[in-house]
């Protein structure tokens, strides 16, 4: 047994809401990280030289790591960071 | 708005609003998931307690997407402090991205970095919009007056015929020799009943709505509303049921 709903039933209506969030420099396993970055050329750029940040974790993935000039970078020339 | 090189490229900004961008050689950041602050962190909300240096920093933003440090927010109304260590302008935020870039290189060079004793501890509220839906589904007179529950078939009946010979019985689950014992073999036929209990042949007989789904147009159920008591559903009676649910 079906019927459509006449389109003049529905109605929909739009609330904001906020909700206070504590988070800390060892919430590293949820996803807040404090970052650094560092201007430099990223020519001859080595990953296995190169200045980063590391989280370790106790479950997979062990840890994450940030490379200090990549951030810098993306955070000056990246558009996706207008406001 | 965003940090880019033009017209001078070692420490140029753009803006078109009053938050400040001083871009040195180095910066800190804070990244916080989108997970936590939904649509965008709340301008204004922004408090961060950063112990990377001999004091405790209090980091507060302006709602405009500047950082401060609020034992300067005197110097930071007046815009009249704003050198590079003076606290009144250490980095900016960005809202949307969940984004805290600590740009000051002087005694603020270590904000977010969780040096220091006790690292930072950053409090902030996530803005998210919901959507309140409200559809109201009507039963006019005669309307939905049958059912299909198996309550009203005889005996429990149900509506599927196992034919002599079918070679997967057990995949119909065929009622057994003495079901009501929960014992006995499957039968190698069955065949539904096509009647009904008497009570459901009564000329007062009325089915309750006790469950409203809601489908889209690919007939996927995507709503189910269940009612607190159900509601008769009387012949000679238009009824409305508001189903109203967030997402």
């Amino acid at each position: 047994m079906f019927k459509n709903v006449d389109p003049s039933d529905v109605s929909v209506k739009q609330f904001v809401t906020n909700k206070r969030f504590t988070v800390t420099d060892i919430d590293s396993g949820s996803g807040v990280f404090g970052l650094t970055g560092t201007s430099s050329s990223m020519y001859a750029f080595a990953v296995d030289t190169a200045d980063k940040t590391t989280f370790t974790n106790s479950t997979a993935p062990f840890s994450h790591s940030f490379f200090h000039i990549p951030v810098f970078r993306q955070i000056k020339h990246n558009k996706a960071y207008v406001l | 708005m965003y940090y880019r090189d033009w017209p001078n490229p070692y420490n140029s900004y753009c803006f078109h609003s009053e938050s400040i961008r001083k871009l040195h050689g180095s910066l800190t950041a804070i990244t916080v998931p989108r997970e936590f602050y939904g649509e965008k962190i709340n301008p204004g909300s922004i408090e961060l307690t950063d112990d990377s240096a001999d004091s405790t920093f209090t980091i507060v933003d302006d709602r405009k997407g500047n950082l401060y440090d609020n034992n300067f927010s005197s110097s930071f109304a007046q815009r009249s402090a704003s050198a590079n260590g003076s606290g009144s302008n250490v980095g900016n935020v960005f809202y949307e991205h969940g984004l805290l870039v600590f740009t000051d290189t002087g005694s603020y060079s270590n904000v977010g970095t969780g040096k220091g004793g006790d690292g930072f501890q950053l409090q902030f509220e996530a803005t998210q919009t919901h959507y309140e839906y409200e559809i109201g589904v009507t039963a006019n007179e005669g309307e939905f007056n049958s059912t299909n529950n198996i309550s009203i078939s005889q005996n429990r009946s149900g509506s599927i015929r196992v034919l002599e010979g079918t070679t997967n019985v057990k995949s119909v689950f065929a009622p057994g020799d003495n079901p009501s014992q929960g014992t006995g073999s499957l039968s190698s036929t069955y065949t539904p009943t096509e009647e009904v209990e008497g009570f459901a042949t009564h000329s007062e007989f009325r089915p309750y709505v006790t469950t409203i789904g809601l489908y889209n147009d690919q007939n996927d159920l995507l709503v189910v509303g269940k009612l607190g008591r159900p509601i008769k559903n009387d012949d000679d009676l238009s009824l409305k049921f508001i189903v109203r649910f967030d997402v």
